[in-house]
């Protein structure tokens, strides 16, 4: 694909604050949505008693995005994996992609928030753990407004557990990729990382 | 069996998406969508969802009715704790109500009917406009490359085979994404529509439309 197809720093307004090569930010978050398709293929395989209930292994490369991509591309990056998923699996008119959408964007922005307001104060396992329990709060919520009714409260409990230890052990991951990796420090810095990451 | 099952299934695959193109088959995807969300007689809202599943097993995509069935009767169970209206039954300290049980049924209905009218109407080919649409293809194009990465992804070396896929990605394709056969396909999804097709979808959206005026 032409590199003039791709987003430009223009398509996003407040782009424009942020010191970044013009392409590259496109082309991590373009890697990174990719990530996020194989990571959702692979928690399509494991069996769960709804199709809602995700691991949420999913938003792994959206917490990695939260030190390194702008806020207008790391908000590109969540819909591209709610709407690049919904459309691999045919979800796109159905509740799942609601959920999706919900827990995606609520998760993402909350670890985004978590950061800006925590600076390195917090852990990745915290950014984590906050993302996922507020992500899975709001999934039980439109739950009960869409499917279960008050009967949603009985699932509480469980699917915050589940997020407890799904977002621990993202965040373990994302500590250990995040110090380790050479794709991630050359990229963090061609882009410059963000304020709050540098904080 | 399961292999000719699995050739059967790529056959009505192939000749749903040669027979319509991807933004009017979604168009009428959504419409259809529409009108059942709005259908509140759960017996119409049965005969939809019917036709949603047997249009999902045309259009050659995966179904499982043991999944659908199991997901259906959680939705019921769960909706059946709290009692509302007429008592029916009684089992163990289980009350089944009325107004529980319909309210249970016609979410399943709603929650199942969406996801088959919607694996039946969104095509893989369907290209989004813009340069968003431009975004999610460029990471298909990536999402392509990593399913057919050829290295190894070791569980006791996660991190550093991980990073290597990064890097071999990156470096390959920074700056210029190449199209793959995912991106050439998104890239030339337009196609023409026979008539036949046309008609039987603007039969079905009218007739989605016309059983909300059904009592």
């Amino acid at each position: 694909m032409p590199e003039s197809t791709l987003p430009s720093t223009k398509d996003f307004p407040s782009a424009a604050r942020y010191p970044m090569k013009k392409s590259s930010a496109a082309d991590v978050t373009a890697l990174l949505g990719a990530f996020c398709f194989f990571l959702s293929a692979l928690e399509y395989m494991v069996p769960k008693p709804l199709p809602f209930m995700r691991l949420g292994i999913a938003n792994l490369p959206i917490l990695l995005a939260t030190d390194l991509l702008p806020l207008p591309w790391f908000l590109a990056l969540a819909l591209v994996k709610v709407v690049g998923m919904s459309v691999i699996s045919g979800s796109l008119f159905s509740y799942i992609a609601v959920f999706s959408l919900a827990g995606t964007l609520t998760a993402a922005l909350t670890m985004r928030g978590g950061r800006k307001l925590f600076g390195r104060h917090v852990s990745a396992v915290g950014i984590s753990i906050l993302g996922a329990m507020v992500s899975n709060a709001v999934q039980i919520a439109i739950a009960s407004v869409l499917v279960f009714g008050e009967a949603a409260r009985l699932i509480a409990p469980p699917f915050l557990i589940m997020g407890l230890v799904t977002g621990t052990l993202l965040g373990l991951f994302a500590e250990a990729f995040a110090g380790k990796s050479r794709w991630y420090e050359r990229a963090k810095a061609l882009l410059g990382g963000t304020e709050e990451g540098r904080a | 069996m399961r292999s000719r099952n699995k050739e059967r299934r790529a056959t009505r695959r192939a000749a749903w998406e040669a027979s319509f193109s991807p933004w009017t088959l979604a168009t009428a995807g959504a419409a259809i969508s529409i009108a059942f969300l709005f259908q509140r007689s759960i017996s119409l809202r049965a005969i939809m969802f019917a036709c949603f599943l047997g249009v999902a097993w045309l259009s050659g995509k995966k179904i499982s009715i043991s999944a659908t069935v199991f997901v259906s009767l959680g939705i019921v169970l769960a909706n059946l704790l709290v009692p509302v209206g007429k008592v029916l039954y009684q089992l163990g300290p289980l009350v089944i109500t009325q107004g529980a049980l319909e309210d249970g049924i016609g979410k399943a209905l709603v929650f199942e009917g969406l996801i088959y009218i919607s694996k039946a109407s969104i095509l893989p080919s369907l290209k989004l406009p813009g340069r968003f649409g431009a975004l999610v293809a460029s990471s298909f194009v990536y999402y392509d490359r990593i399913v057919e990465y050829k290295g190894s992804v070791r569980p006791a070396h996660l991190i550093e085979d991980a990073d290597e896929l990064m890097l071999g990605l990156w470096d390959e394709t920074l700056g210029t994404p190449q199209g793959s056969d995912r991106g050439a396909e998104l890239s030339s999804e337009t196609r023409r529509m026979g008539g036949a097709a046309s008609i039987a979808l603007v039969l079905a959206v009218l007739a989605s439309y016309a059983l909300l005026f059904l009592k």
